[in-house]
């Protein structure tokens, strides 16, 4: 026997030969069937009935599993960047930025794809031979980028950092320096795609305004060269 | 919505079985075909509700309840065959490094064949290392192999590119001849221009995420392929993964 179900249909005579039903008895089994109103739960249902066909969008577009969320930009056109604070990405006037406008449940999993491709960036420099040792000497040949979630958290806006990956404009290392009092610049890496992930959960309930890729250099000598750009969402409601 | 009695029995009356069969026919069709999200309690179900998804272990393909997880997971601890791509398939030397001569080349264990079910969107992740040996025969120059996603379907089966997952992989070279469209990098000592660096131009992890967006039920051939430009050049570590989403343009039928 299988788990017991609760019954949709509650109250039925079983009836026997010459037996006169009365209305009450014959009102019954659909009176009962009409007072389950919206209460059928898992009791009334087999198990692993749900499939995909049950989950996904109808005509209304309100997935009930799974959610999506995203911007192509496909240009071919290079952006330079050399803002060392970061700075939403923009090719044409099209802020790389995906709107969400949901509320989530406490918990709920809502993970993130950005990627794209790093052009022909203008580098001057990638090593700060003037610096004190142990301070940044390293870091002008840094660029990074960051997924920045805008949320409202118990009312008031908010940024969440969703997350930093940082590249390098050159293939500096310790080992190629050649002269530690002069200045050189190692190879370049143009067109170096960038891809990465994040995955967000709440601890409560907020609100999912957006998102946007962004970037910054450490030293804005330098310029960092975007070209074609993705970012997704996906909202795993649960 | 809720199931609604269509006729109340009284007492002392003849039942007319057009009632009669109203009621149960309703009931009938309530119970079988017509019970609705709204019928349900809220938060009335979990995972152990749904159908459990399906693991072909010879491909790698997983049919999850939600959507459905192609191609080849990434593991370190395997080893992958190489797969080699060349320019010498071209019909000569000026071909094998002219922009205008296209041959792709599909990469070893980084495509598959797609039947969608119903109408959705296919989300890749790839990640591949490339390597490119220096052209013998013809002149050096920072030529770069261009890959891409590619998607043929039996209605056209000529593979078209998708343009938004455009990488590149470059030539090895140690010369200074400028050639190909796009400028690897190079080495220049500041105010002193120098050769080209030798091998590091020549290395390059190349992956993309891609969302391929409302997409018709039916079968689809999408695999990584490169327009090589050198003589010789190959894969090793890569990663290929797809995830279909039922989400969109989906009409329940």
């Amino acid at each position: 026997m299988g788990e017991e179900r609760m019954p949709l249909i509650t109250n039925k005579t079983n009836f026997a030969p010459g037996d006169v039903p009365t209305a009450a008895e014959l009102n019954a089994p659909y009176d009962s069937l009409q007072s389950v109103g919206d209460d059928i739960d898992g009791t009334n249902t087999a198990t692993g009935w749900i499939t995909w066909r049950h989950t996904e969008a109808g005509l209304t577009g309100n997935a009930i599993a799974n959610r999506l969320y995203q911007y192509n930009n496909d240009t071919t056109n290079e952006t330079l960047y050399n803002n060392t604070s970061y700075v939403t990405i923009s090719e044409g006037g099209n802020p790389a930025q995906l709107s969400l406008g949901f509320t989530s449940e406490s918990g709920e999993c809502v993970r993130f794809h950005a990627s794209g491709m790093v052009g022909e960036s203008t580098v001057t420099t990638d090593y700060d031979y003037a610096g004190l040792p142990g301070g940044n000497k390293g870091k002008p040949n840094y660029y990074a980028f960051r997924l920045l979630l805008n949320a409202t958290v118990g009312g008031a806006p908010t940024t969440i950092n969703l997350g930093e990956w940082g590249y390098s404009f050159t293939t500096k290392k310790s080992g190629n320096l050649t002269s530690i009092t002069t200045p050189t610049l190692s190879g370049r890496i143009h067109w170096q795609p960038f891809a990465f992930s994040a995955v967000y959960s709440p601890n409560s309930s907020i609100t999912f305004n957006s998102v946007e890729l962004q970037c910054k250099v450490y030293d804005n000598t330098n310029s960092l060269s975007v070209e074609r750009h993705q970012l997704y969402a996906v909202r795993a409601k649960r | 919505m809720p199931y609604l009695k269509p006729y109340t029995y009284v007492d002392g009356n003849v039942l007319d079985a057009a009632n009669q069969d109203a009621n149960d026919s309703s009931a009938k069709i309530f119970i079988n075909q017509d019970i609705v999200q709204a019928d349900y309690e809220n938060e009335a179900f979990d995972t152990s509700d749904f159908q459990r998804g399906e693991l072909d272990p010879i491909v790698g393909h997983h049919q999850f309840t939600t959507g459905e997880v192609w191609g080849r997971f990434n593991d370190s601890a395997v080893t992958r065959d190489r797969s080699y791509f060349t320019a010498h398939t071209k019909t000569n030397d000026d071909a094998q490094t002219s922009n205008n001569s296209k041959q792709y080349q599909a990469i070893y264990e980084a495509g598959d064949t797609f039947v969608l079910e119903h109408d959705g969107s296919i989300f890749f992740t790839f990640g591949a290392q490339f390597i490119s040996q220096s052209n013998d025969t013809n002149t050096k120059g920072k030529w770069d192999s261009r890959v891409y996603l590619m998607v043929a379907t039996p209605t056209n089966p000529t593979p078209t590119i998708v343009q938004g997952t455009r990488c590149y992989t470059f030539e090895e070279t140690s010369a200074v001849a400028s050639a190909g469209t796009k400028d690897p990098g190079s080495v220049n000592y500041i105010g002193t221009p120098a050769p080209r660096d030798d091998f590091k131009q020549n290395r390059r992890w190349v992956q993309f995420q891609w969302m391929v967006n409302n997409l018709s039920a039916g079968t689809y051939r999408f695999f990584v392929a490169v327009n090589p430009k050198v003589e010789q050049g190959f894969s090793s570590a890569r990663q290929f993964t797809a995830e279909v989403f039922y989400d969109e343009k989906y009409q329940a039928v």
